[in-house]
């Protein structure tokens, strides 16, 4: 018997979001329709006609214009699929000779890393001050989630590390 | 057991008086720090966008030169036009040579907005139409007149090739 559904567990940094468009498109192609996705990295398809179906990924955080956003990308013949986070994903059946982009030039690229690195960014004193209220308790015990945290911390500071490359690599495409 | 203890104290001489403290603070006591130094990247990175002359005399300069997607973009605005009436308009305006996402235009019109070079003229089911400001016309202006000269210039050279 065929499954219906299936889920795969595959994680995607921010700045990977290309190498996850192409990895939706192989999907559809062997015939896995995006459905859904879930923390951390969760993805459910459904079962469709192999189809060649180009995904595009967008990251936005303004909430007030959202209707007005989607209506532009409906007219532009995108289907929104579903929102992750901020995250938006898009998709759009891949015609012959043409070569659908939902971004025409880099400094919107730019724009949207620019996004997901701001909100990494608001949250970093944050994480600072966590860390130092755990440094303040001596009692050993502490040492683990400390430990804990400061290995989170690590993660983030690559995250941002790692987008500001993706970002002056973009820059450099522009000059 | 002993590593991390060793590394927990490193950590606090580092960091120690980083708290509390606002962003500058905690940027400048950063800066001491080799491994977090990418932090204050950030920092300069998003306030890059924002860091614009406040000059009078440079209130429509600053903006020069536009980039094809802007220029074709304002170009457009003479009339008020919704987001994808615009892009169909640009591809054809432009015999096709240039193409506008939804992702880019999303962005164009928000900026645009901001900086006061369009205004939202009537929402009608979902969609937004915009036109084209005075302060935009100039900036417009501005841009076709360079662009002016290097055409003429460009033409000259060629036509003595």
């Amino acid at each position: 018997m065929e499954h219906k559904t299936l889920s795969k567990f595959k994680w995607f940094w921010a700045w990977e979001d290309e190498k996850e468009e192409a990895w939706l498109r192989q999907m559809s192609q062997s015939g896995w329709r995006l459905s859904s996705i879930g923390f951390p990295g969760i993805y459910w398809f459904d079962r469709a006609e192999p189809a060649d179906t180009i995904y595009r990924m967008d990251f936005n955080i303004d909430s007030k214009n959202y209707p007005a956003y989607l209506r532009l990308f409906e007219d532009a013949g995108w289907e929104h699929v579903l929102a992750y986070g901020s995250w938006q994903y898009f998709r759009i059946a891949a015609k012959p000779g043409e070569n659908p982009e939902i971004f025409t030039d880099n400094t919107s690229k730019i724009t949207k890393y620019q996004r997901v690195m701001a909100l990494l960014v608001v949250f970093l004193p944050i994480w600072l001050m966590l860390l130092r209220i755990m440094q303040k308790a001596d009692s050993l015990i502490y040492l683990v989630p400390f430990a804990f945290f400061l290995m989170l911390l690590l993660v983030y500071v690559f995250a941002i590390v790692m987008l500001i490359r993706r970002i002056s690599q973009l820059k450099r495409m522009r000059e | 057991m002993f590593f991390i203890i060793a590394f927990v104290t490193q950590f606090r001489l580092k960091f120690g008086n980083f708290f509390p403290g606002s962003h500058i603070r905690i940027a400048a006591n950063i800066l001491t720090n080799d491994i977090s130094r990418g932090i204050i990247t950030v920092y300069d990175i998003l306030l890059d966008d924002i860091r614009i002359g406040d000059d009078m005399a440079d209130e429509i300069t600053k903006y020069l030169p536009l980039t094809e997607t802007t220029a074709y973009t304002l170009l457009a605005l003479v009339e008020p036009l919704h987001g994808y009436a615009l892009m169909r308009k640009v591809e054809e305006m432009s015999q096709h040579t240039v193409r506008l996402g939804p992702g880019t235009l999303y962005n164009a019109f928000v900026v645009l907005e901001k900086e006061g070079l369009i205004v939202k003229v009537s929402e009608d089911d979902r969609r937004k139409s915009y036109l084209l400001t005075p302060k935009g016309k100039k900036v417009l202006q501005a841009h076709i007149r360079r662009l002016e000269i290097l055409v003429n210039n460009g033409l000259r050279a060629v036509a003595s090739w």
